[in-house]
């Protein structure tokens, strides 16, 4: 699946979606969670904290 | 609270050319644009304004919360470059004595700084950091 293909099924633009793989973006809450319903995850199977975080 | 971005995409198109022609006029005519009597100056003032503001206030194609994201450190960046420069040519002007060197940056010169970082960060950076993030991947 293409960034642009993700980006049309979330209702977002094709930069957010390559912003948030590439770790410039930290999504909110809700894309985080249309993200997980999307790809049918937790939210912790997709995103996790840093050590820094 | 009134959106950022609350015209629709084609006034970006709009702007662009109220822009162009209000800079074509200035280079053109060479009107005096810090006189409020000079009827041009004026012109050119506000065709480059607008057009500006045109361009800011329009839409992208998909309006979403990382679009917004951009626009707020886009902003922050140009106020701070613009407040840095302006710092700067004043500290200038004083240590040469030399009132060339005093500022003569508009509010034009933010709008200006702020589309710069604006469609660096959503095409420019992103095509690169899409390149480098795919190399990593191989």
């Amino acid at each position: 699946m293409t960034q642009e293909e993700l980006a049309q099924k979330l209702d977002v633009s094709r930069q957010s979606i390559n912003a948030i793989e590439t770790g410039r973006f930290v999504p909110s809450t809700v894309l985080a969670l249309k993200m997980a319903r999307f790809f049918k995850l937790s939210v912790n199977d997709l995103f996790e904290l840093e050590k820094h975080d | 609270m009134i959106p950022f971005a609350f015209l629709n995409k084609r006034f970006k198109w709009l702007g662009a050319a109220l822009y162009l022609a209000g800079y074509g006029i200035y280079s053109y005519v060479q009107p005096n644009v810090l006189s409020v009597k000079d009827g041009t100056g004026l012109l050119v003032q506000v065709m480059v304004l607008a057009g500006l503001l045109m361009i800011i206030c329009s839409k992208q194609n998909t309006e979403d919360e990382y679009i917004n994201h951009v626009r707020l450190i886009s902003l922050q960046w140009a106020v701070l470059l613009f407040i840095a420069l302006r710092l700067w040519w004043k500290l200038m002007g004083y240590v040469t004595s030399d009132e060339s060197w005093m500022p003569q940056w508009q509010v034009n010169s933010m709008l200006l700084f702020y589309l710069v970082f604006f469609y660096y960060q959503t095409f420019f950076k992103e095509r690169v950091m899409s390149i480098i993030h795919s190399n990593r991947e191989k």
